[in-house]
Protein backbone atom coordinates (compact mmCIF):
# COMPACT_ATOMS: atom_id res chain seq x y z
CA UNK A 1 0.00 0.00 0.00
CA UNK A 2 1.39 3.13 -0.71
CA UNK A 3 0.32 5.90 1.57
CA UNK A 4 1.65 8.70 -0.29
CA UNK A 5 -0.92 7.61 -3.31
CA UNK A 6 -3.94 7.20 -0.82
CA UNK A 7 -3.66 10.89 0.68
CA UNK A 8 -3.19 12.32 -2.87
CA UNK A 9 -6.69 10.12 -3.51
CA UNK A 10 -8.09 10.91 -0.18
CA UNK A 11 -7.05 14.61 -0.20
CA UNK A 12 -8.31 15.31 -3.95
CA UNK A 13 -11.87 13.98 -2.73
CA UNK A 14 -11.54 15.94 0.27
CA UNK A 15 -11.22 19.06 -1.58
CA UNK A 16 -13.67 18.76 -4.71
CA UNK A 17 -16.11 17.52 -1.69
CA UNK A 18 -15.95 20.91 0.46
CA UNK A 19 -15.95 22.48 -3.20
CA UNK A 20 -19.29 21.17 -4.14
CA UNK A 21 -20.51 21.52 -0.20
CA UNK A 22 -19.71 24.79 -0.17
CA UNK A 23 -21.16 26.11 -3.14
CA UNK A 24 -24.37 24.36 -2.08
CA UNK A 25 -24.50 26.10 1.39
CA UNK A 26 -24.35 29.39 -0.62
CA UNK A 27 -22.63 32.66 -0.63
CA UNK A 28 -22.39 34.46 2.78
CA UNK A 29 -19.46 36.97 3.52
CA UNK A 30 -17.25 35.92 6.15
CA UNK A 31 -17.81 39.06 7.91
CA UNK A 32 -21.32 38.56 8.01
CA UNK A 33 -21.20 34.92 9.32
CA UNK A 34 -22.33 34.58 12.98
CA UNK A 35 -20.70 32.72 15.66
CA UNK A 36 -22.11 30.00 15.20
CA UNK A 37 -21.78 29.64 11.09
CA UNK A 38 -17.73 30.35 12.10
CA UNK A 39 -17.59 27.14 14.27
CA UNK A 40 -19.49 25.26 11.57
CA UNK A 41 -17.30 26.22 8.76
CA UNK A 42 -13.96 25.47 11.01
CA UNK A 43 -15.97 22.43 12.18
CA UNK A 44 -16.46 21.30 7.73
CA UNK A 45 -12.93 21.84 7.24
CA UNK A 46 -11.48 19.89 10.31
CA UNK A 47 -13.42 16.98 8.87
CA UNK A 48 -12.23 17.26 5.64
CA UNK A 49 -8.57 17.45 6.93
CA UNK A 50 -8.97 14.44 8.11
CA UNK A 51 -11.30 12.81 5.36
CA UNK A 52 -7.57 13.97 3.54
CA UNK A 53 -4.93 12.89 5.95
CA UNK A 54 -6.52 10.33 8.75
CA UNK A 55 -5.30 6.93 6.89
CA UNK A 56 -6.35 5.49 10.44
CA UNK A 57 -10.20 5.74 9.78
CA UNK A 58 -12.81 4.79 6.75
CA UNK A 59 -13.03 7.37 3.97
CA UNK A 60 -16.81 6.38 3.98
CA UNK A 61 -17.13 7.37 7.69
CA UNK A 62 -15.47 10.93 7.32
CA UNK A 63 -17.32 11.56 4.02
CA UNK A 64 -20.57 10.89 5.87
CA UNK A 65 -19.35 13.12 8.72
CA UNK A 66 -18.74 16.12 6.52
CA UNK A 67 -21.89 15.64 4.41
CA UNK A 68 -24.09 15.23 7.76
CA UNK A 69 -22.50 18.18 9.08
CA UNK A 70 -22.96 20.44 6.00
CA UNK A 71 -26.86 18.66 5.71
CA UNK A 72 -27.82 20.09 9.12
CA UNK A 73 -25.71 23.54 8.11
CA UNK A 74 -28.37 23.58 5.47
CA UNK A 75 -31.33 22.57 6.70
CA UNK A 76 -30.80 25.14 9.07
CA UNK A 77 -30.57 27.89 6.60
CA UNK A 78 -33.55 26.61 4.94
CA UNK A 79 -35.63 26.76 8.24
CA UNK A 80 -34.36 30.09 9.31
CA UNK A 81 -35.39 31.70 5.74
CA UNK A 82 -38.86 30.24 6.19
CA UNK A 83 -39.67 30.93 9.28
CA UNK A 84 -38.70 34.39 11.63
CA UNK A 85 -39.43 33.11 14.80
CA UNK A 86 -36.91 30.02 14.54
CA UNK A 87 -34.22 32.58 13.08
CA UNK A 88 -34.89 34.61 15.86
CA UNK A 89 -34.65 31.89 17.97
CA UNK A 90 -30.94 30.11 16.54
CA UNK A 91 -29.15 33.23 15.32
CA UNK A 92 -30.24 35.79 17.84
CA UNK A 93 -31.51 39.38 17.56
CA UNK A 94 -29.83 42.57 17.00
CA UNK A 95 -30.08 44.27 20.07
CA UNK A 96 -30.18 48.47 20.83
CA UNK A 97 -26.74 49.35 22.98
CA UNK A 98 -27.42 53.09 22.65
CA UNK A 99 -30.63 54.47 22.29
CA UNK A 100 -31.24 58.17 22.03
CA UNK A 101 -28.08 58.94 22.82
CA UNK A 102 -27.77 56.88 26.36
CA UNK A 103 -26.37 53.86 26.86
CA UNK A 104 -28.22 50.83 27.47
CA UNK A 105 -25.71 48.96 30.42
CA UNK A 106 -28.18 46.06 31.03
CA UNK A 107 -28.38 45.04 27.78
CA UNK A 108 -24.89 45.47 27.72
CA UNK A 109 -24.60 43.29 31.05
CA UNK A 110 -26.88 40.71 29.76
CA UNK A 111 -25.31 40.30 26.07
CA UNK A 112 -21.80 40.52 28.26
CA UNK A 113 -20.92 42.91 26.32
CA UNK A 114 -18.12 45.16 27.36
CA UNK A 115 -17.67 49.48 27.21
CA UNK A 116 -14.16 48.73 25.68
CA UNK A 117 -15.43 46.53 22.70
CA UNK A 118 -18.57 49.27 22.24
CA UNK A 119 -15.72 52.27 22.78
CA UNK A 120 -13.47 49.77 19.56
CA UNK A 121 -16.10 49.68 17.47
CA UNK A 122 -17.44 53.20 17.28
CA UNK A 123 -13.80 54.03 16.86
CA UNK A 124 -13.71 51.41 13.69
CA UNK A 125 -16.92 53.59 12.47
CA UNK A 126 -14.61 56.71 12.77
CA UNK A 127 -16.79 58.03 15.86
CA UNK A 128 -14.47 59.33 19.01
CA UNK A 129 -16.81 61.13 20.66
CA UNK A 130 -19.82 59.26 21.84
CA UNK A 131 -21.99 62.34 22.55
CA UNK A 132 -22.43 62.18 18.49
CA UNK A 133 -24.16 58.84 18.54
CA UNK A 134 -28.26 58.70 18.27
CA UNK A 135 -28.61 54.91 17.80
CA UNK A 136 -26.22 52.21 17.89
CA UNK A 137 -27.19 48.68 16.85
CA UNK A 138 -25.11 45.22 17.81
CA UNK A 139 -25.90 42.85 14.93
CA UNK A 140 -26.22 39.06 14.89
CA UNK A 141 -22.72 39.06 13.95
CA UNK A 142 -21.23 41.00 16.56
CA UNK A 143 -20.53 44.12 14.41
CA UNK A 144 -22.02 47.56 15.50
CA UNK A 145 -24.56 49.86 13.47
CA UNK A 146 -24.44 53.23 14.33
CA UNK A 147 -27.12 56.55 13.60
CA UNK A 148 -25.30 59.30 14.16
CA UNK A 149 -27.46 62.56 15.28
CA UNK A 150 -28.74 64.47 12.78
CA UNK A 151 -26.50 67.15 13.58
CA UNK A 152 -23.92 65.09 12.91
CA UNK A 153 -24.34 63.38 9.48
CA UNK A 154 -22.96 64.72 6.59
CA UNK A 155 -24.29 66.75 3.75
CA UNK A 156 -26.30 64.87 0.80
CA UNK A 157 -27.14 66.32 -2.44
CA UNK A 158 -30.55 65.98 -1.94
CA UNK A 159 -30.29 68.41 1.48
CA UNK A 160 -29.05 70.86 -0.94
CA UNK A 161 -31.87 70.01 -3.15
CA UNK A 162 -29.22 69.91 -5.87
CA UNK A 163 -30.07 67.55 -9.22
CA UNK A 164 -27.92 64.22 -9.65
CA UNK A 165 -27.43 61.96 -12.66
CA UNK A 166 -28.43 58.56 -12.66
CA UNK A 167 -25.11 56.28 -11.57
CA UNK A 168 -26.15 52.27 -12.87
CA UNK A 169 -23.52 49.75 -13.18
CA UNK A 170 -20.80 50.03 -15.38
CA UNK A 171 -21.17 46.92 -18.08
CA UNK A 172 -17.30 45.44 -18.85
CA UNK A 173 -17.27 45.30 -22.73
CA UNK A 174 -13.18 43.49 -23.23
CA UNK A 175 -12.16 41.79 -20.22
CA UNK A 176 -8.25 40.09 -20.58
CA UNK A 177 -8.33 40.47 -24.48
CA UNK A 178 -11.86 39.42 -24.81
CA UNK A 179 -14.56 41.11 -25.92
CA UNK A 180 -18.18 40.67 -24.31
CA UNK A 181 -20.40 40.55 -26.97
CA UNK A 182 -23.03 40.18 -24.67
CA UNK A 183 -22.94 42.93 -22.22
CA UNK A 184 -22.25 45.27 -25.85
CA UNK A 185 -25.63 43.64 -26.64
CA UNK A 186 -27.08 44.61 -23.63
CA UNK A 187 -26.56 48.31 -23.88
CA UNK A 188 -27.91 48.02 -27.61
CA UNK A 189 -23.99 48.61 -29.26
CA UNK A 190 -21.72 46.72 -31.54
CA UNK A 191 -18.41 45.47 -32.32
CA UNK A 192 -18.17 48.15 -35.01
CA UNK A 193 -18.75 51.22 -31.99
CA UNK A 194 -15.88 49.60 -29.62
CA UNK A 195 -13.41 49.25 -32.44
CA UNK A 196 -14.44 52.71 -33.74
CA UNK A 197 -13.93 54.22 -29.76
CA UNK A 198 -10.50 51.49 -29.88
CA UNK A 199 -9.22 53.28 -32.76
CA UNK A 200 -9.88 56.85 -31.48
CA UNK A 201 -7.75 55.82 -28.93
CA UNK A 202 -5.09 54.28 -30.87
CA UNK A 203 -5.74 50.42 -29.91
CA UNK A 204 -5.87 48.54 -33.32
CA UNK A 205 -7.15 45.39 -31.57
CA UNK A 206 -9.27 44.82 -28.65
CA UNK A 207 -6.46 41.83 -27.57
CA UNK A 208 -4.48 45.09 -26.29
CA UNK A 209 -6.60 46.05 -23.83
CA UNK A 210 -6.89 44.21 -20.22
CA UNK A 211 -10.29 46.19 -19.02
CA UNK A 212 -12.84 48.43 -20.92
CA UNK A 213 -16.03 49.12 -19.22
CA UNK A 214 -18.73 51.77 -20.00
CA UNK A 215 -20.92 53.64 -17.67
CA UNK A 216 -23.98 54.49 -17.44
CA UNK A 217 -23.10 57.87 -18.59
CA UNK A 218 -21.77 56.93 -21.97
CA UNK A 219 -18.00 57.10 -21.03
CA UNK A 220 -15.80 54.16 -22.25
CA UNK A 221 -12.52 53.44 -19.62
CA UNK A 222 -9.74 51.81 -21.39
CA UNK A 223 -7.21 50.11 -20.01
CA UNK A 224 -4.68 48.64 -22.36
CA UNK A 225 -1.69 45.66 -21.23
CA UNK A 226 1.04 47.85 -21.94
CA UNK A 227 1.13 50.98 -19.52
CA UNK A 228 3.45 53.94 -20.53
CA UNK A 229 4.17 54.74 -16.31
CA UNK A 230 7.90 55.49 -16.57
CA UNK A 231 8.32 55.69 -12.94
CA UNK A 232 5.92 53.66 -10.92
CA UNK A 233 5.38 54.54 -6.87
CA UNK A 234 7.07 51.69 -5.35
CA UNK A 235 5.94 51.35 -1.53
CA UNK A 236 7.47 47.91 -0.85
CA UNK A 237 9.39 47.38 2.01
CA UNK A 238 11.33 44.85 1.02
CA UNK A 239 14.86 46.35 0.63
CA UNK A 240 16.48 47.34 3.86
CA UNK A 241 16.45 51.12 3.71
CA UNK A 242 19.97 50.95 5.56
CA UNK A 243 21.81 49.31 2.56
CA UNK A 244 20.85 52.15 0.28
CA UNK A 245 23.33 54.27 2.68
CA UNK B 1 -32.49 23.12 -19.79
CA UNK B 2 -29.51 24.55 -21.51
CA UNK B 3 -26.14 22.07 -22.26
CA UNK B 4 -24.40 24.53 -20.15
CA UNK B 5 -26.49 24.19 -17.14
CA UNK B 6 -27.19 20.54 -17.40
CA UNK B 7 -23.08 20.03 -17.68
CA UNK B 8 -22.87 22.35 -14.22
CA UNK B 9 -25.12 19.96 -12.30
CA UNK B 10 -24.26 16.94 -13.82
CA UNK B 11 -20.73 17.71 -12.98
CA UNK B 12 -20.80 17.68 -9.26
CA UNK B 13 -23.30 14.87 -8.52
CA UNK B 14 -20.85 13.02 -11.32
CA UNK B 15 -17.89 13.94 -9.01
CA UNK B 16 -20.27 12.69 -5.43
CA UNK B 17 -20.98 9.21 -7.58
CA UNK B 18 -17.27 8.50 -8.39
CA UNK B 19 -16.17 9.76 -4.59
CA UNK B 20 -18.62 7.64 -3.39
CA UNK B 21 -17.61 4.50 -5.47
CA UNK B 22 -14.18 5.33 -4.30
CA UNK B 23 -15.26 5.08 -0.74
CA UNK B 24 -17.36 2.17 -1.24
CA UNK B 25 -14.81 0.23 -2.51
CA UNK B 26 -13.71 -2.09 0.18
CA UNK B 27 -17.20 -3.48 -0.29
CA UNK B 28 -17.67 -3.70 -4.26
CA UNK B 29 -14.47 -4.40 -5.00
CA UNK B 30 -12.95 -6.69 -1.81
CA UNK B 31 -14.08 -10.26 -4.35
CA UNK B 32 -14.06 -13.80 -2.56
CA UNK B 33 -10.36 -14.55 -3.72
CA UNK B 34 -9.26 -14.14 -0.39
CA UNK B 35 -12.06 -15.32 1.49
CA UNK B 36 -11.98 -19.03 -0.86
CA UNK B 37 -7.99 -18.99 -0.51
CA UNK B 38 -8.59 -18.74 3.58
CA UNK B 39 -10.95 -21.75 3.90
CA UNK B 40 -8.62 -23.98 1.28
CA UNK B 41 -5.63 -23.09 3.47
CA UNK B 42 -7.61 -23.79 6.38
CA UNK B 43 -8.75 -27.32 5.24
CA UNK B 44 -4.98 -27.58 4.54
CA UNK B 45 -3.61 -26.76 8.31
CA UNK B 46 -6.88 -29.15 9.36
CA UNK B 47 -5.47 -32.41 7.27
CA UNK B 48 -1.78 -31.34 8.16
CA UNK B 49 -1.12 -31.08 4.90
CA UNK B 50 1.96 -28.88 5.43
CA UNK B 51 3.49 -28.49 2.13
CA UNK B 52 0.17 -28.05 0.24
CA UNK B 53 -0.73 -25.30 3.31
CA UNK B 54 2.64 -23.62 2.19
CA UNK B 55 1.91 -23.20 -1.56
CA UNK B 56 -1.72 -21.87 -0.26
CA UNK B 57 -0.21 -19.32 1.92
CA UNK B 58 2.01 -17.80 -1.38
CA UNK B 59 -1.43 -17.48 -3.24
CA UNK B 60 -3.05 -16.36 -0.79
CA UNK B 61 -0.72 -13.31 -0.14
CA UNK B 62 -0.75 -12.89 -3.49
CA UNK B 63 -4.24 -12.79 -3.73
CA UNK B 64 -4.08 -10.02 -0.64
CA UNK B 65 -1.65 -7.54 -2.05
CA UNK B 66 -4.02 -7.63 -5.73
CA UNK B 67 -7.03 -6.57 -3.13
CA UNK B 68 -4.98 -4.10 -0.87
CA UNK B 69 -4.14 -2.44 -4.22
CA UNK B 70 -8.04 -2.08 -4.50
CA UNK B 71 -9.25 -1.15 -1.57
CA UNK B 72 -6.40 0.97 -0.46
CA UNK B 73 -8.16 4.57 -1.15
CA UNK B 74 -11.69 3.29 0.95
CA UNK B 75 -10.63 1.12 3.60
CA UNK B 76 -8.70 1.85 6.93
CA UNK B 77 -4.82 1.25 6.84
CA UNK B 78 -4.98 -0.27 10.30
CA UNK B 79 -7.42 -3.22 8.92
CA UNK B 80 -4.98 -3.63 5.86
CA UNK B 81 -2.12 -3.15 8.43
CA UNK B 82 -3.43 -6.04 10.96
CA UNK B 83 -4.07 -8.36 8.46
CA UNK B 84 -0.35 -8.15 6.94
CA UNK B 85 0.81 -8.63 10.13
CA UNK B 86 -1.15 -12.03 11.24
CA UNK B 87 -0.45 -13.31 7.49
CA UNK B 88 3.10 -12.76 8.30
CA UNK B 89 3.23 -14.71 11.63
CA UNK B 90 0.72 -17.74 9.89
CA UNK B 91 4.16 -18.16 7.51
CA UNK B 92 6.13 -18.81 10.72
CA UNK B 93 3.51 -20.80 12.43
CA UNK B 94 2.94 -23.17 8.99
CA UNK B 95 6.67 -23.20 8.56
CA UNK B 96 6.76 -24.33 12.49
CA UNK B 97 4.12 -26.96 11.42
CA UNK B 98 2.37 -25.80 14.72
CA UNK B 99 -2.07 -26.93 13.93
CA UNK B 100 -3.49 -25.31 16.99
CA UNK B 101 -1.52 -21.93 16.45
CA UNK B 102 -2.22 -21.73 12.36
CA UNK B 103 -5.64 -22.59 13.35
CA UNK B 104 -5.63 -19.36 15.66
CA UNK B 105 -4.20 -17.10 12.87
CA UNK B 106 -6.65 -18.15 10.57
CA UNK B 107 -9.36 -17.29 12.90
CA UNK B 108 -8.07 -13.84 13.26
CA UNK B 109 -6.73 -13.41 9.59
CA UNK B 110 -10.86 -14.22 8.78
CA UNK B 111 -12.10 -12.04 11.74
CA UNK B 112 -10.02 -9.36 9.70
CA UNK B 113 -11.17 -10.09 6.37
CA UNK B 114 -14.60 -10.19 7.44
CA UNK B 115 -14.15 -6.45 9.26
CA UNK B 116 -12.91 -4.84 5.79
CA UNK B 117 -15.42 -2.87 4.18
CA UNK B 118 -18.26 -3.71 6.65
Amino acid sequence: MNEVSVVIVRSLMAFFTLLIFTRILGKQEVSQLTFFDYINGITIGSIAASLATNLNGRSLTEWVGLATWTGAVLALQVITVKSRYISKYINGEPIVIIMNGQIMETTMNKMRYQMGELLEQLREKSIFDISQVEFAVLEVNGKLSVLKKSSYQPVIPKDLNISTDYDGLSAELIYNGVVIEQNLKQVNLDRNWLEQQLRAKGINDPSEVMLAHLNTKGELYIDKYSDFVTDSADFSERYDPKEGQ
Amino acid sequence: MNSEKAVAYLLPIVAIILFLVVMLSPSIFKGQGVYQEINRLTQDVNKEDWNSANARLLSLDKEWQKVINRIQFGAEREEINSLSRSLARLKGIINAEDKDSALIELAEINHYWLAIGR
